[in-house]
C-alpha cells in the first residue's frame, strides 16, 4: 500500500479533474480509474462567472482532494494560493506548481524550492511538481516535502516518459514517494513509469481528451496495476546479445 | 450608504453588512470558496463577525477543475 504523509492509498493512479467535457464525465472517469487522490485548481471568481459544481460529486465519491497552485508565477503567489486552497477545501495537502512560462509550462525550480520550504513550515503536506531533476528532488525531500512529482514530458503533451533516464535516477535516490506527473499520454506510459519503480502516476489530459474517457480511465488503472506488479516481480535484465529461450540441442546434425 | 467592491465590481449597500451577508447578497455557493478582504484571507469562522467598511475590497476564490 502506498503511504504519503498521513494517508494510505490502495490505488497508485492519481487523477486530475481538468479538461473533461462535463462534470458527469469527470466524475464517472474518476470512479472508473479507482483514483483516491484528485487534483483541483483555485480560480478567482469573476462577477459573471457560471462555474460547474465539480466539488460536490468529488466529495460524494469520497476521494481525497489535492489542490494545486496553478497560475502562480513565483513563490509568493504560490504560498498565497496554497493558503486560499487550504481555506476553501479544508485540506493541508498541496500540489505545489509554479510555472511562469505559459508556452511550455516548465516548473521554476528556484521558486518551487523556496515556496516548498515555507509551506512545509506552515504545516502543508507538499507534493511539488518539478522537472525530472534528481538534485532538485533531493533538495525538496530535504526541505520536508511529502513526495516529489517529476514530469515525464511537458504538461498536456501526451509525449510519454521523455525524461526516463532522469526519472530512474530520482526513483533510485528518493526516500519519499515519487509520483510521475505530466506528459503521460497512454496507459503504456503509466505502466512503464510503474515498472521503473515509480510509486504512483498522475494522469489528467490523456483521460480527459480520450474519445471515451471512462474506458480510458479503466485502461490506465489496469496499466498502473500491471506496471506495479511487474516491478515487484522483478524485470529481467537487458542483454546485448541473444540468449536462447529453447535449448539449442544438436539433434538436427544426426539426420 | 456604503460601497463595497465585490470581485471587481462596486456595489452600494444601504445598511452595513458582514462577509456572510455579502456572499448571500451575491448568491455565492459557500462550499469550496475562500474569501479575501483587502488582500488578507478571512477564515470561514470569521465571516459572520467581519463587518465590511466603506470601500472594502472583497474577492472570492473558488475551487475548480484542474490538473
Amino acid at each position: 500500500m502506498l503511504k504519503i504523509a498521513d494517508k494510505s492509498f490502495t490505488s497508485r493512479l492519481f487523477t486530475g479533474t481538468g479538461k473533461f467535457a462535463t462534470p458527469e464525465l469527470m466524475s464517472q472517469s474518476i470512479q472508473a480509474s479507482g483514483s483516491q487522490l484528485v487534483t483541483m485548481a483555485m480560480k478567482r471568481v469573476d462577477a459573471q462567472d457560471q462555474q460547474d459544481d465539480i466539488l460536490a460529486p468529488l466529495i460524494k465519491a469520497g476521494v481525497n482532494l489535492l489542490p494545486n497552485t496553478s497560475g502562480a508565477r513565483n513563490a509568493e503567489e504560490a504560498i498565497f494560493a496554497a493558503n486560499l486552497a487550504r481555506e476553501a477545501l479544508g485540506t493541508n495537502w498541496l500540489k505545489l506548481e509554479i510555472h511562469p512560462d505559459p508556452k511550455y509550462l516548465m516548473p521554476d525550480p528556484i521558486e518551487t524550492l523556496a515556496a516548498a520550504e515555507k509551506l512545509v513550515e506552515q504545516g502543508f503536506v507538499v507534493l511539488p511538481y518539478v522537472h525530472a531533476d534528481p538534485v532538485l528532488c533531493k533538495r525538496l525531500e530535504d526541505a520536508g516535502c511529502a513526495a516529489v512529482m517529476p514530469l515525464g514530458a511537458p504538461i498536456g503533451t501526451n509525449k510519454g516518459l521523455r525524461s526516463r533516464d532522469f526519472l530512474e535516477i530520482i526513483i533510485e535516490q528518493a526516500n519519499v514517494p515519487v509520483v510521475v506527473d505530466a506528459g503521460i499520454g497512454a496507459p503504456s506510459d503509466a505502466a512503464l513509469a510503474m515498472e521503473l519503480g515509480a510509486d504512483a502516476v498522475l494522469v489528467n489530459t490523456a483521460m480527459a481528451v480520450a474519445k471515451d474517457p471512462v474506458a480510458m480511465a479503466k485502461a490506465f488503472a489496469q496499466a498502473v496495476e500491471a506496471g506495479r506488479s511487474a516491478y515487484l516481480a522483478g524485470l529481467g535484465a537487458e542483454l546485448r546479445h541473444a540468449e536462447a529461450s529453447s535449448p539449442l540441442t544438436a539433434f538436427l546434425d544426426t539426420l | 450608504m456604503i460601497n463595497i467592491e465585490f470581485n471587481g465590481q462596486i456595489q452600494s449597500h444601504g445598511t452595513p453588512l458582514n462577509i456572510e451577508q455579502l456572499l448571500a447578497f451575491h448568491q455565492q455557493a459557500l462550499e469550496g470558496i475562500a474569501v479575501v478582504l483587502n488582500g488578507n484571507i478571512v477564515t470561514r469562522s470569521e465571516w459572520a463577525n467581519t463587518l465590511l467598511n466603506d470601500h472594502a475590497k472583497v474577492r472570492v476564490f473558488r475551487a475548480i477543475a484542474g490538473g
